[in-house]
C-alpha cells in the first residue's frame, strides 16, 4: 500500500509539473491545441490516481479542473486569463496538497478548506460558449471506441496503435467457469479500464450474483493479435477494435512539440532509483582505485620471481581491466544523465508568480533545456538560477512605465538558455532590464574598503562587474539599494564553484544583464593524495600540492605567532593540517614532519601531517545535504575499503 | 473462508472465487458500514467485484499480486461513489 502511495507521489509530481508547463504554455499560446490536449490528459490522469486513495477533496477538484479543460476542448471558449487562472491555482493548490501528503499521508485542513475557494473559482471560470468546433470527420470507428480512447487520455492524433476492446460477458457466464476481468486481465498492456452494469442494478433483495450484468471496456497498446487470442473462446461476447493513428495535422508553426507519448516510453525506459545508479558509479570508481594495485603487482613479480612473461601478464590484464572499467564508468556516467529541463521546468510558474507578485510583466524563454548533464549538477543548479532569477525580476527588470520610457516593450524578457561546449554546460540568464553600471559598482567597492581609488580606476568595465561575486559585496545592503545586483551573488559563485564550475556576468547599462553558469557535464575522476592526522584520514588533490618532504624539527623556526622553514632559499610558512582542522595537534619530538608543500593563494605554504598514504584515482562528489556548508572541504570520495574519504579544498582551509 | 468478518471490516485473504459471493452479500447485507479490506486478498472473482460494485462497499486497500487490481478499483469507484 506504501509502495503504491509512493508510486503515486512520484507520478503526481510529474504530472502537477506537466499540467503546469501546459497551462503556461497555453496562456502564451491558446491556440495551441496539443497544449491543451495534455493538460488535459495530465489532469485526467492525475484525477484517476487521486481516486484509489481517500484524499479529501483534490478528487472534486480534479475533477472540476478536468471538466473546464473537458469544455475547452469540445467549445471554442477563450483561453484566456479568466480560464487559465483557476487552474494554475489548481495545479499550485493540488502541488501543496503533496507536500502535505508527503509529511503527514493527506491534505491538511487548511488546505482542504482551500478547495471550497477553488473550486469556486473553477465554477466562475467556466463561461460556457457552446459553440462546437469544427466537425470531426465522420469514422468507421464505433462511439464507444472513441469514448474510451478519449477517456483513457489518448489523443488519436498520437502516433501509436491501440486496441479497444468491450467485452460484455454473457449472464450465465460465472456458471461455465468463467471469470471475465481475469480473462481480461491476460491482455498485456492494459492502459484503461472501464467497468459498468449493462443494466440498471436491482433492488438488493433482487440481485442475483451469480448473473454477469457488466458490461467491460478497456484499451490496450497490445498488438490486435494479442488481444484477439486471448478471448479466441468467446468471440460471440467479445468486440475489438484497432485503433490506428489519425493523420496528424500539420502542427502549428511555433506550437511547441508533441509530449513523448506515455507507452512508447514506457517500452525505452525505465524508472530506477537515484541511489541504485549511484552505487553503480561508486562500484566503477572503486574499480578505477582497485586496478591501480596491479602496476605495482606487476613491478614486485618481476622482482620476485625474475619472471618477465608472468609480469608482462599482469600488465596486460591490467590494460584490459583498465579499459574495460573505463567503459562501465563511463557507462554509468552516461546513466546519471538527465535533461536540464528537470530543473529547468520549475521556472516558468516561478517566473510568473515572482513576476505577478513584484507587479511586472515578464516572458521567461527557455531554451536547450534537452541539453543533458550528470543528475546531480542538474538538481544542484537549481538555487543558484533560482537566485538570478529572482535577482533579474526584482532589480534588472524594470517596472512597466520605466521600460516605456526607455523605448523597451512593456513586458521584459528573461531568457534561461542552456547549450553544451565540450565537457561543459554553459546556463545563461539573459534579461533585457537596466543593467549595471560599471562606476557605481566601483564606488561602491571603494566606499566598502574593498579597492582604493588608484586601482579602482585601472580596472576594466568587465573585471569591476565581477567584484559583485566577492564575498565583501554579499551582504552590503548599499549595493542592493544601488543597482540590485550583488546580494548573495558571492553564494552563486560559490554554489557553481562546488559544482566543478563558475559563474561569469555581462552587463550593459540600460540594455541587460547576463550571467554565464559553466559547469561540468559529470563529475571526473580526480587524483588525490591520502594523508592522515591522528586517527582521521583526508584527501588532498594532487593539484594543488607541488611537493612532499621531509623536515628535521630543527629546521622549524618560530615566526612570531607562526613557524616557518627554508626550502631552497625560500622561506614558507609551516601549518598544521590538524590546527587547520582543528583537531588535536600531536607533538612528535626527534622525529623528521612530513610536510606538504602546497600552492595557496600564489604563495607556498607546507602543511605538516602525521602521514601520507597512498595515492588514488578516483571520483570526487561535491558536499551535499548536512555537510554542504563544511568550510575547507572539498568534497567526498568512496575509497577501495568502502571508506567514505573527506577531499580537502586546501586553499579554502588556509585562507 | 477467504472473505471473513474481522474486528468491524469484511475482510478478504487469499483467492476469493465465485462460491464466496453469497457470504460477501450476507456480510455485506448484516454489516452495510464495514469496509471491506482487500490488502490479504490474491484474486478476485469478477462475480465478487460486481457485488462489490453493485453494493457501493467502501474499499480499502489493494491486493498486492493482482496487477489488474488497481484499475479494477478505479473502474468500479467511478460508477459507484465518485
Amino acid at each position: 500500500m506504501d509502495e503504491l502511495m509512493d508510486q503515486f507521489a512520484i507520478e503526481a509530481r510529474e504530472l502537477v509539473q506537466q499540467a503546469s508547463d501546459d497551462l503556461l504554455a497555453l496562456e502564451r499560446a491558446p491556440t495551441d491545441r496539443g497544449r491543451l490536449e495534455s493538460a488535459f490528459r495530465a489532469i485526467h490522469t492525475l484525477k484517476g490516481s487521486v481516486g484509489l486513495f481517500d484524499l479529501g477533496p483534490m478528487h472534486e477538484v480534479l475533477h472540476q479542473a478536468e471538466e473546464l479543460l473537458t469544455e475547452a476542448r469540445n467549445t471554442t471558449i477563450d483561453i484566456d486569463a479568466g480560464f487559465i487562472d483557476p487552474l494554475i491555482a489548481v495545479v499550485e493548490w493540488v502541488d501543496q496538497c503533496l507536500d502535505d501528503i508527503a509529511r503527514e499521508g493527506k491534505p491538511s485542513e487548511n488546505l482542504a478548506r482551500q478547495s471550497k475557494q477553488i473550486l469556486a473559482s473553477l465554477h466562475a471560470g467556466e463561461t460556457a460558449d457552446d459553440t462546437p468546433l469544427a466537425e470531426i470527420p465522420p469514422e468507421t470507428v464505433p462511439d464507444w471506441a472513441e469514448a474510451i480512447a478519449k477517456a483513457a487520455g489518448i489523443d488519436r492524433g498520437m502516433s501509436g496503435a491501440f486496441v479497444a476492446v468491450r467485452y460484455e460477458p454473457h449472464p450465465e457466464c460465472f456458471f461455465s467457469g468463467d471469470d471475465p476481468l481475469a480473462t481480461l486481465a491476460k491482455m498485456p498492456d492494459i492502459l484503461h479500464l472501464q467497468i459498468a452494469p449493462k443494466e440498471p442494478w436491482p433492488h438488493r433483495d433482487n440481485y442475483d450474483p451469480f448473473r454477469c450484468n457488466l458490461v467491460i471496456e478497456a484499451l490496450t497498446a497490445a498488438a490486435i493479435t494479442d488481444v484477439e487470442a486471448v478471448f479466441r473462446l468467446i468471440p460471440d461476447q467479445i468486440r475489438i477494435v484497432g485503433l490506428t493513428p489519425l493523420k496528424q495535422e500539420k502542427a502549428e508553426l511555433g506550437a511547441a512539440p508533441e509530449p513523448v507519448q506515455p507507452h512508447a516510453q514506457k517500452m525505452t525506459t525505465m524508472r530506477v532509483e537515484a541511489t541504485r545508479v549511484d552505487a553503480l558509479l561508486e562500484i566503477a570508481g572503486e574499480l578505477v582505485t582497485a586496478k591501480n594495485g596491479l602496476l605495482p603487482l606487476a613491478e614486485d613479480a618481476l622482482v620476485a620471481t625474475s619472471d618477465e612473461r608472468l609480469s608482462r601478464r599482469i600488465l596486460s590484464s591490467h590494460q584490459e581491466i583498465e579499459r574495460l572499467v573505463g567503459a562501465l564508468y563511463s557507462a554509468v556516467t552516461r546513466a546519471r544523465m538527465v535533461p536540464l529541463d528537470q530543473t529547468f521546468r520549475r521556472f516558468p510558474r516561478l517566473v510568473r508568480e515572482t513576476a505577478a507578485r513584484l507587479g511586472k510583466s515578464v516572458d521567461l524563454i527557455v531554451e536547450g533545456e534537452d541539453v543533458e548533464a550528470d543528475r546531480e549538477i542538474v538538481e544542484e543548479i537549481f538555487e543558484p538560477l533560482l537566485h538570478l532569477v529572482r535577482n533579474a525580476l526584482d532589480h534588472g527588470i524594470e517596472e512597466e512605465p520605466d521600460r516605456t520610457t526607455s523605448g523597451k516593450p512593456p513586458r521584459g524578457s528573461l531568457t534561461l538558455r542552456a547549450r553544451q561546449r565540450g565537457e561543459r554546460i554553459e546556463v545563461e540568464l539573459r534579461d533585457d532590464g537596466r543593467g549595471i553600471e560599471p562606476d557605481r559598482i566601483r564606488s561602491a567597492a571603494i566606499a566598502k574598503g574593498i579597492l582604493s581609488e588608484t586601482v579602482a580606476a585601472t580596472l576594466s568595465d568587465a573585471t569591476t562587474l565581477q567584484l559583485l561575486f566577492s564575498p565583501g559585496f554579499s551582504t552590503a545592503s548599499t549595493v542592493s539599494d544601488l543597482s540590485g545586483r550583488g546580494v548573495g551573488l558571492d553564494a552563486v559563485q560559490m554554489a557553481a564553484q562546488r559544482l566543478g564550475g563558475h559563474v561569469e556576468l555581462a552587463s550593459t547599462p540600460s540594455v541587460g544583464t547576463v550571467f554565464t553558469l559553466s559547469l561540468p557535464i559529470s563529475f571526473s575522476m580526480s587524483r588525490i593524495m591520502v594523508v592522515s592526522v591522528g586517527e582521521e584520514r583526508y584527501g588532498v588533490p594532487i593539484e594543488g600540492v607541488i611537493e612532499t618532504i621531509r623536515l628535521s624539527q630543527q629546521n622549524v623556526t618560530a615566526v612570531r605567532a607562526g613557524e616557518a622553514f627554508v626550502l631552497r632559499d625560500l622561506t614558507i610558512p609551516l601549518l598544521h593540517l590538524a590546527e587547520l582542522l582543528q583537531l588535536k595537534r600531536r607533538e612528535t619530538l626527534g622525529t623528521d614532519l612530513r610536510v606538504l608543500i602546497a600552492q595557496a593563494g600564489g604563495e607556498r605554504v607546507g602543511i605538516v601531517v602525521d602521514a601520507i598514504a597512498e595515492r588514488a584515482e578516483t571520483l570526487l562528489r561535491p558536499l551535499s545535504g548536512l555537510l554542504r556548508g563544511l568550510p575547507g572541504i572539498a568534497g567526498t570520495t568512496v575509497l577501495g575499503d568502502g571508506k567514505v574519504l573527506l577531499v580537502l579544498d586546501l586553499e579554502e582551509l588556509i585562507g | 473462508m477467504t472473505i471473513r468478518l474481522e474486528e468491524e471490516s469484511i475482510v478478504f485473504v487469499g483467492k476469493c472465487g465465485v462460491e464466496e459471493v453469497e457470504t460477501l452479500l450476507t456480510l455485506l447485507e448484516a454489516y452495510p458500514r464495514s469496509p471491506v479490506d482487500l490488502t490479504q486478498a490474491e484474486t478476485i472473482h469478477t462475480a465478487i467485484w460486481q457485488a462489490l460494485m453493485m453494493a457501493k462497499s467502501d474499499i480499502r486497500g489493494i491486493p498486492s499480486s493482482s496487477k489488474i487490481a488497481p484499475m479494477i478499483l478505479s473502474a468500479i469507484g467511478k460508477n459507484a461513489s465518485f
